[in-house]
């Protein structure tokens, strides 16, 4: 009699439980996706801010240290600290920031000649810069021959040159690249003539045996300024506008707290968030006299222009401008059109804090 | 089997032979420890032997019986907590060329040809003159090296490399050759056919030989004397003449008169060094 | 089929397939970024290929220089650098490992300036030596003198010591025999030491030239990364990546006659 054996039972229950695992891991997987793309689109939005890693506080870490301040603003802020615009837009670009504070108008026109899907939504600040030099050049003539430092890249590079071409320097002197600590080391030791750097360093080397030349904020007028902007991620602002203009409401705000009564210990607060020490000039002083867009020319011709035309505004004319160096120095071989840039300004959330319709809280 | 010198062979045998004067060994009395100040392991005990002009002595004894301790005193790479070693009567302080050590591993030079590995000695000693050469290309023909002049050493087979070592002491003229279980890292195949040559070479130059083994067979067939040695504390308990007359060769190993004196020395190490 | 044409074949077979794998990495990334279709993210081989070339005869930036020159000058950099940091690291390698004491006194140091990047010590070096060349190479030796002290000191250190012996016990002094073998021994793992040290200094050169450089590959990452040109800075990348293979070819070749044995072991 021949034994009948059945069927091994192992593969029957093996079939069963391999089509259960495989149901989980596709059930997991839709449903991450799922979380993820229903992140932005739900009413708690994460958004990533960048804030400069430097001591003295700007308006990003007065909101980072401003819980009332964000409740205001109906997402999730997470704060990440970046030393560099082009970089910050970068990571803008590719969804791993939501909004760059700050940023200067070299890297903002870069950005939009490589089609970043972005938004300049509000125009923050002057850069809080000037040309010190020594003692040994008494005049603009005499820094012909001359080494002076410079952030290659940077808006104050930009005043730079402007300057330089005002007074017909140009291709004169001698520029090196330069961070603004290095700069400040090689000044000390006689290695540099002096520099365009940001403030403190810009102060600190005026006076260490030398004085200052002139300022960024100057150069609002011979056309040459450093500006800086807070630009969105496009697809941000599409999926949550609202955010977004709660958000420029409070960064205002927080620009105002830092001239209002009680300023010391806001300032003193946010500076203590990114290292810097309480009462310090760093963080009072330069806090305290931060150049900050007068609210009066945010908009029209002296700033975003308007809706309907950003282009009619100093902010596009700057950034065309910068545009047009950057070719001239072999940077950026395709600089925007005006056309380009004035597609990147959105005006509108300015307007919104200008016509007064943040919600007071 | 008795305690005798034998006075060896012909010094500075008749064919115009490499070695020039074949020297005289005399270990006095010599001691040596190793390990800490508070536990030394005693690894030679007073030991006391005489060398002949000439002599092939083997050293023979297990493992840790200080027979390589012994040859490394007489080469001067290790000195004696007391006693000491002289070579025709002058002392032995440090390693040199009049005594030449062969090693088990060929310890070759790797990045230098045959030819300049034979050459080496000659040129450390600065003594190169326009027959050296010659010499150096003569020397690998007598070890049977002919034609691999220009070959590295990691070109050849284990045996070529042994030989190509004994060649590189040979050129140097060497008093003595001390020799520390040269064919112990080769096949059985391979060690019968160094055994041969070694005898072959000594029958036809009669230098000095200090070889270390533990084969018994080894040495038996290659020693005029054995001096066999125990460990613990390290020392010398006889010392056996092979009374098998020479030339010999390889086939000895078959011989009934090979067989006495070979079971003769095994008795000796099994009665612990009592015969 | 007899066996020297099997040789033959396999002589051939390693470059063959080694230029198929590049070729096909290529085509990879050209799939992929026609997929990302975003420059800034992943240029294609195209538009590096064509920076390259637009970059070899034109100057970057419109003040600067051509590829060639910026290749040249972070060579030269790198060459001096590298030179002055292998005689010292050798230099100091022999004299710890002939001296315990010497030993005992420089081995902290090595261990802590280990851990340390080359960014961290820019500040200093400007503060100490100004912005011309001199830093730039600095930053390059500091990082090339701890690999080669270690390289010669485990080169000597492991050498045989029967090596030793056979050179004294055939009449070599105890200089001769220093310089003659334990320093010929070592030198396998010396030169291997250098191209650790070769590619050390071409990671280091993008910090050197972070230093009031107006020249250089690492002056051009830099610089092109400032304005998003990734097209460049792969380019840029690309002549690094091909001038260190070169190096080290070289000194893969002199590691090959300094070392016939290993030779055949390794192939």
């Amino acid at each position: 009699m021949t034994r009948t054996f059945p069927a091994p039972v192992r593969n029957r229950r093996r079939g069963p439980k391999r089509i259960a695992v495989a149901i989980a891991a596709v059930a997991t997987a839709v449903a991450l996706v799922g979380c993820s793309a229903t992140a932005a689109g739900s009413a708690k939005p994460n958004i990533v801010v960048s804030y400069w890693q430097q001591t003295t506080p700007l308006p990003e870490t007065i909101l980072a240290t401003q819980p009332s301040l964000q409740a205001t603003i109906p997402a999730t802020l997470s704060f990440r600290s970046i030393e560099s615009g082009p970089a910050a837009l970068a990571a803008l670009s590719s969804g791993s920031l939501g909004i760059v504070g700050g940023v200067g108008n070299p890297p903002v026109v870069t950005a939009i000649a490589k089609n970043t899907r972005m938004k300049i939504i509000w125009a923050q600040y002057y850069d809080f810069a000037g040309l010190s030099v020594n003692n040994s050049v008494t005049s603009p003539a005499a820094m012909a021959g001359k080494t002076f430092g410079t952030q290659i890249g940077s808006s104050q590079d930009f005043s730079f040159h402007g300057w330089l071409k005002q007074h017909g320097l140009e291709g004169k002197v001698t520029l090196v690249d330069m961070q603004p600590n290095a700069m400040l080391a090689a000044y000390k030791t006689g290695a540099i003539a002096g520099g365009w750097v940001s403030e403190p360093f810009a102060s600190l080397m005026a006076a260490d045996n030398g004085h200052s030349v002139t300022t960024s904020a100057a150069m609002v007028s011979s056309g040459y300024p450093g500006v800086n902007a807070i630009v969105a991620n496009a697809d941000l602002i599409k999926q949550n506008p609202k955010a977004v203009q709660a958000y420029v409401c409070a960064i205002s705000k927080a620009a105002d707290m830092t001239r209002a009564s009680g300023s010391t210990a806001v300032l003193n607060k946010a500076g203590a968030y990114a290292g810097g020490k309480a009462n310090s000039s760093d963080v009072i002083g330069l806090g305290g006299t931060w150049p900050y867009w007068p609210l009066s020319e945010q908009l029209g011709s002296k700033g975003l222009g308007s809706a309907a035309n950003p282009g009619s505004g100093l902010y596009a004319q700057v950034l065309y401008k910068t545009g047009e160096y950057l070719k001239a120095a072999g940077t950026l071989t395709a600089p925007p059109t005006m056309a380009q840039i004035s597609a990147a300004i959105d005006p509108t959330f300015a307007k919104a804090v200008v016509d007064g319709k943040c919600t007071s809280n | 089997m008795t305690e005798s010198t034998i006075g060896a062979g012909n010094p500075g045998a008749s064919d115009g032979s490499v070695i020039t004067r074949p020297a005289r060994i005399a270990v006095q009395n010599v001691t040596k420890s190793y390990g800490s100040r508070r536990n030394p392991t005693l690894v030679l005990d007073t030991v006391n032997l005489e060398i002949a002009q000439g002599e092939f002595l083997c050293l023979l004894g297990p493992s840790g019986c200080g027979k390589s301790t012994l040859l490394n005193i007489i080469g001067g790479f290790l000195t004696p907590d007391s006693g000491s070693v002289t070579i025709d009567g002058r002392k032995v302080e440090r390693p040199g060329p009049d005594r030449c050590m062969i090693f088990q591993q060929p310890a070759l030079f790797g990045w230098l040809t045959a030819l300049d590995n034979v050459m080496f000695g000659p040129r450390a000693q600065h003594k190169v003159d326009a027959d050296t050469r010659d010499r150096a290309m003569s020397m690998l023909d007598t070890v049977g090296l002919a034609g691999t002049a220009n070959k590295y050493p990691h070109q050849l087979s284990g045996g070529m490399r042994q030989r190509l070592s004994i060649a590189r002491a040979l050129i140097n003229e060497p008093q003595v050759l001390l020799m520390d279980e040269p064919f112990g890292a080769l096949d059985a195949i391979t060690r019968g056919q160094m055994q041969e040559f070694l005898l072959n070479l000594w029958a036809e130059h009669h230098m000095t030989v200090v070889f270390v083994t533990h084969d018994v067979e080894e040495a038996t067939l290659l020693a005029d004397r054995v001096a066999v040695m125990a460990a613990n504390p390290g020392r010398i308990v006889h010392l056996d003449s092979v009374d098998v007359p020479r030339p010999r060769s390889y086939d000895l190993i078959d011989s009934p008169e090979y067989s006495r004196v070979r079971m003769q020395i095994r008795r000796t190490i099994e009665n612990g060094g009592h015969s | 089929m007899s066996a020297r044409t099997a040789r033959d074949r396999s002589w051939l077979r390693r470059p063959l397939v080694s230029t198929a794998s590049v070729a096909g990495g290529v085509v990879l990334w050209w799939i992929v970024a026609s997929i990302v279709r975003d420059p800034v993210v992943l240029p294609s081989p195209i538009d590096v290929f064509g920076a390259l070339v637009k970059y070899m005869s034109g100057p970057y930036p419109s003040q600067g220089v051509t590829l060639w020159q910026h290749a040249a000058a972070s060579l030269t950099r790198i060459a001096v650098g590298f030179g002055l940091g292998s005689i010292i690291g050798i230099a100091i390698g022999s004299l710890m490992a002939g001296s315990k004491a010497i030993r005992h006194i420089i081995d902290p140091f090595i261990e802590l300036s280990r851990p340390l990047p080359p960014l961290a010590f820019i500040p200093i070096l400007i503060v100490w030596f100004g912005i011309g060349e001199v830093p730039k190479v600095l930053l390059i030796l500091i990082g090339v003198v701890p690999v080669m002290i270690i390289a010669t000191v485990t080169g000597l250190d492991n050498v045989e010591p029967e090596l030793i012996h056979a050179s004294r016990s055939l009449g070599g002094s105890e200089r001769y025999t220093m310089m003659h073998v334990r320093v010929r021994a070592a030198l396998p793992s010396i030169v291997t030491g250098m191209r650790l040290a070769v590619g050390m200094s071409w990671t280091s050169i993008v910090a050197a030239e972070m230093i009031a450089a107006q020249s250089g590959l690492g002056y051009v990452i830099l610089q092109a990364g400032n304005y998003l040109d990734t097209s460049l800075i792969f380019a840029a990348i690309l002549v690094i990546g091909v001038l260190g293979l070169l190096m080290d070819g070289i000194l893969r070749l002199v590691l090959r006659f300094l070392d016939p044995a290993g030779a055949a072991r390794r192939v």
